[in-house]
C-alpha cells in the first residue's frame, strides 16, 4: 500500500518538480510569482487535445510536440509583452498582471472548449501496466523518465554548459548584478518564460493523459500545488523547487494512503483533498520557514 | 551614555564584529573609523537594533541608569533615546520637509490607535518648534517641498533635523558627509556641535572622510577586521602605526 | 426600479469592503489576499447566528464581524511579523483558499452553501417604506460612515505613521514607531470591514456559499481595490459600482443573445482580468483620475 503510494508520489513529484521549476525560475530572475504559469499547463493540454482526438485528429506523436511548442511560444509572448514590462514597474504590478492573465486564460479555455470535463485518451500502449511488481502504467514510466530526464538535460547542458544557461543562473542568483554586468536581460527573461511554458505544457499533457479527463481549472489547481512545492523547497532555489516537487508528491500520496487506513476519517476524505493539503502545507511553511528548506541566503541588511 | 561589552556578530563563517567593548561618555563626539569591511556599519546596526548580537551586551543610559538594550526591538531603542541616520537620505519621500520633522515630534504611543494615534497629524502647538528646527538647518524656504524634491544635501540635513526633533541622546551617524557638498558639510558639522554642546547628547559617527571627522570628533575609535584596534585623541590615532597599517593593507 | 435598489445596496456593501482593502494596500502597503476569507467567514457566521441561533440580524452582523476580527488578529500576529510582503500575500491567499475547502467540507450547507438567511429586517413598518429600500438606506449609511471614517483616519497621526511604515519600515522603526503594531491595527480594521460587508451580503442575498472566499472573489476584490485609486475613499464607491454592475450588465447581454449564463460569468471573469492588466499599464494616465499608484515609492 505504501509502496504504491511512494511510487505514485515519485511520478506526481516529477510533474510537480517540473512545474515548480518554472515558478522558481521566474521568481528568482524577475522577483514575482507567475500566477499564469499554472494555466499554461491547461493551455498545453487543451491544445494537445484539440490537435489530436478532439479536433484535428493528428497522432499524439505529432500533437504533443506541436502543442508544447505553441504553449512555449505563447508563454514567451505573454512574458515579453506583459509580464516583463510589469515587472519593471514593480513586483506587485507583475503579480497582479499575472493574476489577470491567469483569469483570462482560464475563462478563454472554458469559453472555447466548455467548462465541463473533456475526455482525453492517450492511446492503448501507454495505458498498459508495466508489470506486477512495478504497478505503473507505461505512461507513468514515460512521465517519470521524461520529467527527470528533461530536468537532468536542462541542468547539465543548458545551465552548466551553454552561455545562455549560465546567464540564466546568474540572473537567478543575483538579478541586480546580472543587470549591471549587462547580461542579455530581455533574452534571458524571454527564454525563462519559454522554458517554463514548455515544461508546463508537458506536465499538463502528462496529467491529462493520466486522468483521462481535463477541466479548465486543471491548470490553476495543479499549478497551485506545484507552487507550494516550490515554496517548500525554497522559491529562490532552483534545485530546491525540484526537490520540493518530489517531496510534495510523495507526502501527498502518503497522507492520502494513511487517511484511507483510518476509518474514522473517511467522511472527511474530501477535506484531505490534494488542494486542501497543499493549502495547509503552504500556510505551515510560510509560517515556520518562509524561505524554504533549501534556501541558503543570509539575513538581509537594512 | 553607552556601554558595549564583548560584542560579537558572525555572518556565516565571517566574524564581522569580534569582541568589541566600548564606553561612550555623554556630551562627546566619537568618530568610528577603519578600512572597508572593518565592521563599522555592523557595529552601528548592532547598536541600533537591526542585527542581533551573537554574544555580548549593549547598555544605554536612559534617565539615570544604564539599561540593557540588546534584546529590544529597533522602535523601543529609538524611544529610549537612540537615533540613527543611514548612509543615504531616508526621510519619507512623499512628505514635505515640514511633515517629516513633524513626524519625528510625535510622542510615544502615536502608533497605537488607543493611545494617541487618533489625534490629527497637524502642526498645532508644535508650529514654533518645527519652524525653529527647520530654520536651524536652513530649510525654511523648502518647508513645504516634498522631501523627494529637495537636494541631496538638504535631505541629509533634514534627516539630522529629524533626529534632533526626536530628542535622541545617542546619535548614530552612518557616513553623514558622504556625497555632501562643503556647505552641507559645514551646516551639519555646526548642527552636530551645537546639539552636543547644549545637552548631554553623544554622537558616534562612522565616516571615511577623515578631515571632516578630525574637525568634529573628540575621540577616534579605530576598527579593523572586526576588532577595535585603538582609541584616543584624533591626532594621536591618525599618527599611530596601527592606523597606517590598517589603512595600508 | 427593484434592480436599482438592489444594485445600490450591493454596491454599498462592496464599498464597505473596498474601503478597508484600499486602506490596507495603498496607505499601509500591505498586499493581502485574505479579504475574501474574512468576507466569507463574516457571512457564514452571521448567517448561522441569525438563522440557527435566532439572533436578530443586526446583532448577528456585528458579533460576526467582531469574531472574525479575532481570527484576523491571530493571522496577523502570526504572519505580519515574519513575512515579507509577497510571502504575506501568498499566505493570505492560502488562507482564503483553505477557507473555501473548510466551508465546503465542514461548513453548514456543505458544497452548495446555506440558504434561508433572514433579511435585514425593518425599522419602519414595511408599508411606509418598502423593506428593500430600508435595507438599501441602511447599507448606504454604513458605507458612507466607513468612507468618512477612513478619510478621517488618513489625516490622523496613525495615518501618517502608516504611510511612513509603507515607505520604509526600517526608518519608521528608528523614529520610534512599531511597524508590526501599526500594520496589525490597520489589518484588523480592514478585516472588520470585510467581515461586516460579508455579513451584510449574507442578509441581502439570503444565501451563503463557499464560493465567497474563492479565487473569483479574490479577483473581484483586486479589481475593486485597484479601481478605487489610492487616495480618496470615495473612489471605493466607484470601484464597488463597477464590480457590481459588470456582471449584471454582462448577464443581461448574454441572456438577450440567448447564450447560457455560465458564459456570462466567464466573460465577467475575463473582463476583470483585462481590467487589472489595463489598469497596471495605464497607471499614470489613470492616476489623475483616481490616484492609483502601483509603483514602489
Amino acid at each position: 500500500m505504501f509502496y504504491e503510494a511512494i511510487i505514485n508520489g515519485l511520478i506526481v513529484g516529477a510533474i510537480y518538480a517540473v512545474v515548480a521549476l518554472g515558478y522558481s525560475l521566474v521568481y528568482s530572475v524577475l522577483g514575482f510569482v507567475n500566477f499564469a504559469h499554472g494555466d499554461l499547463l491547461a493551455v498545453g493540454v487543451y491544445l494537445c487535445l484539440f490537435l489530436s482526438t478532439g479536433g484535428l485528429g493528428l497522432p499524439l506523436l505529432i500533437a504533443i510536440p506541436v502543442a508544447v511548442g505553441i504553449t512555449g511560444l505563447l508563454a514567451a509572448g505573454i512574458g515579453r509583452l506583459l509580464l516583463i514590462p510589469a515587472a519593471q514597474k514593480s513586483s506587485l504590478a507583475a503579480l497582479l498582471v499575472a493574476i489577470g492573465v491567469s483569469v483570462i486564460l482560464q475563462s478563454a479555455l472554458a469559453a472555447v472548449f466548455t467548462s465541463e470535463a473533456l475526455p482525453f485518451h492517450g492511446g492503448g500502449f501507454l495505458g498498459t501496466t508495466v508489470s506486477a511488481w512495478l504497478p505503473m502504467k507505461w505512461l507513468h514510466v514515460a512521465t517519470l523518465a521524461g520529467g527527470v530526464g528533461s530536468l537532468a538535460l536542462l541542468w547539465a547542458f543548458f545551465f552548466h554548459r551553454s552561455a545562455l544557461g549560465l546567464e540564466i543562473r546568474a540572473s537567478a542568483s543575483n538579478p541586480r548584478a546580472a543587470q549591471i554586468l549587462g547580461l542579455r536581460r530581455e533574452q534571458v527573461f524571454t527564454v525563462v518564460f519559454l522554458i517554463s511554458g514548455v515544461f508546463a505544457a508537458l506536465a499538463g499533457i502528462a496529467v491529462g493523459l493520466d486522468d483521462q479527463l481535463i477541466v479548465p481549472t486543471l491548470g490553476f489547481s495543479l499549478g497551485l500545488r506545484a507552487f507550494v512545492a516550490s515554496v517548500i523547497g525554497g522559491i529562490r532555489s532552483l534545485g530546491g523547487a525540484v526537490a520540493g516537487g518530489f517531496l510534495l508528491g510523495i507526502t501527498e500520496n502518503l497522507v492520502a494512503a494513511a487517511v484511507l487506513q483510518v476509518p474514522k476519517l473517511a467522511p472527511y476524505a474530501g477535506a484531505f483533498s490534494k488542494d486542501a493539503i497543499a493549502m495547509v502545507v503552504l500556510a505551515l511553511v510560510l509560517t515556520w520557514r518562509p524561505r524554504g528548506v533549501f534556501d541558503r541566503s543570509l539575513e538581509t541588511r537594512p | 551614555m553607552l556601554e558595549i561589552k564583548g560584542l560579537c556578530k558572525r555572518f556565516g563563517a565571517v566574524g564581522a564584529v569580534v569582541d568589541v567593548s566600548l564606553e561612550l561618555l555623554a556630551g562627546r563626539v566619537y568618530g568610528l573609523v577603519g578600512p572597508n569591511g572593518s565592521g563599522k556599519t555592523t557595529v552601528l546596526n548592532l547598536i541600533s537594533g537591526f542585527y542581533q548580537p551573537d554574544c555580548g551586551q549593549i547598555l544605554l543610559r536612559n534617565g539615570g541608569c544604564l539599561r540593557r538594550i540588546d534584546r529590544l526591538p529597533v522602535a523601543a531603542r529609538a524611544r529610549l533615546g537612540l537615533g540613527r541616520m543611514f548612509q543615504e537620505p531616508r526621510g519619507i519621500a512623499q512628505f514635505t520637509a515640514m511633515e517629516n520633522v513633524l513626524l519625528c515630534t510625535l510622542p510615544t504611543g502615536s502608533d497605537n490607535l488607543l493611545a494617541g494615534g487618533l489625534r490629527p497629524f497637524a502642526l498645532g502647538q508644535k508650529r514654533d518648534r518645527v519652524a525653529r528646527l527647520l530654520s536651524s538647518g536652513g530649510l525654511t524656504s523648502s518647508a513645504n517641498c516634498r522631501s523627494a524634491d529637495l537636494s541631496y544635501g538638504e535631505r541629509r540635513i533634514l534627516d539630522y533635523l529629524c533626529l534632533i526633533a526626536l530628542g535622541s541622546h545617542l546619535v548614530l551617524l552612518d557616513e553623514p558627509f558622504a556625497g555632501a557638498d562643503p556647505s552641507t558639510r559645514q551646516t551639519l558639522t555646526a548642527m552636530i556641535r551645537d546639539q552636543v554642546r547644549r545637552g548631554d547628547t553623544t554622537v558616534l559617527l562612522v565616516s571615511h572622510d577623515i578631515p571632516a571627522v578630525m574637525e568634529i570628533a573628540d575621540e577616534l575609535i579605530l576598527m579593523d577586521g572586526g576588532r577595535i584596534i585603538m582609541q584616543g585623541l584624533p591626532v594621536t590615532v591618525t599618527q599611530s602605526e596601527e592606523y597606517k597599517e590598517a589603512y595600508l593593507r | 426600479m427593484d434592480f436599482i435598489v438592489y444594485a445600490v445596496t450591493a454596491a454599498a456593501i462592496m464599498t464597505v469592503l473596498l474601503v478597508g482593502q484600499q486602506l490596507l494596500l495603498f496607505d499601509t502597503g500591505i498586499f493581502s489576499l485574505g479579504g475574501a476569507a474574512f468576507f466569507a467567514c463574516g457571512a457564514y457566521l452571521s448567517a448561522v447566528l441569525s438563522k440557527n441561533a435566532g439572533y436578530p440580524s443586526f446583532a448577528a452582523m456585528l458579533i460576526a464581524a467582531l469574531a472574525v476580527t479575532g481570527i484576523a488578529l491571530f493571522v496577523g500576529v502570526l504572519w505580519l511579523r515574519t513575512l515579507r510582503s509577497d510571502f504575506f500575500a501568498l499566505a493570505t491567499l492560502a488562507l482564503s483558499l483553505a477557507t473555501v475547502v473548510v466551508l465546503r467540507t465542514v461548513g453548514p450547507g456543505g458544497l452548495t452553501g446555506m440558504a434561508g438567511v433572514p433579511s435585514f429586517g425593518t425599522i419602519v413598518p414595511p408599508d411606509v417604506v418598502p423593506a428593500p429600500v430600508q435595507t438599501m438606506l441602511l447599507c448606504l449609511a454604513v458605507a458612507i460612515l466607513s468612507i468618512i471614517a477612513v478619510q478621517a483616519l488618513r489625516g490622523q497621526r496613525i495615518g501618517a505613521i502608516a504611510a511612513a511604515v509603507r515607505v520604509d519600515e526600517n526608518v519608521a522603526a528608528t523614529l520610534g514607531f512599531r511597524p508590526l503594531l501599526v500594520k496589525l491595527q490597520i489589518f484588523l480594521f480592514s478585516s472588520f470591514l470585510a467581515a461586516l460587508a460579508g455579513a451584510m451580503q449574507a442578509h441581502l442575498l439570503g444565501v451563503v456559499e463557499p464560493r465567497m472566499a474563492s479565487i473569483d472573489m479574490i479577483v473581484l476584490l483586486l479589481v475593486g481595490t485597484i479601481l478605487s485609486g489610492g487616495k480618496r475613499a470615495w473612489g471605493c464607491a466607484f470601484g464597488a459600482m463597477v464590480v457590481v454592475l459588470v456582471p449584471e450588465v454582462l448577464q443581461r447581454v448574454f441572456v438577450a443573445r440567448a447564450e447560457p449564463q455560465w458564459r456570462a460569468f466567464l466573460a465577467c471573469q475575463a473582463a476583470y482580468g483585462g481590467v487589472i492588466i489595463v489598469m497596471i499599464f495605464c497607471g499614470p494616465w489613470l492616476q489623475r483620475f483616481t490616484g492609483v499608484r502601483l509603483r514602489r515609492a
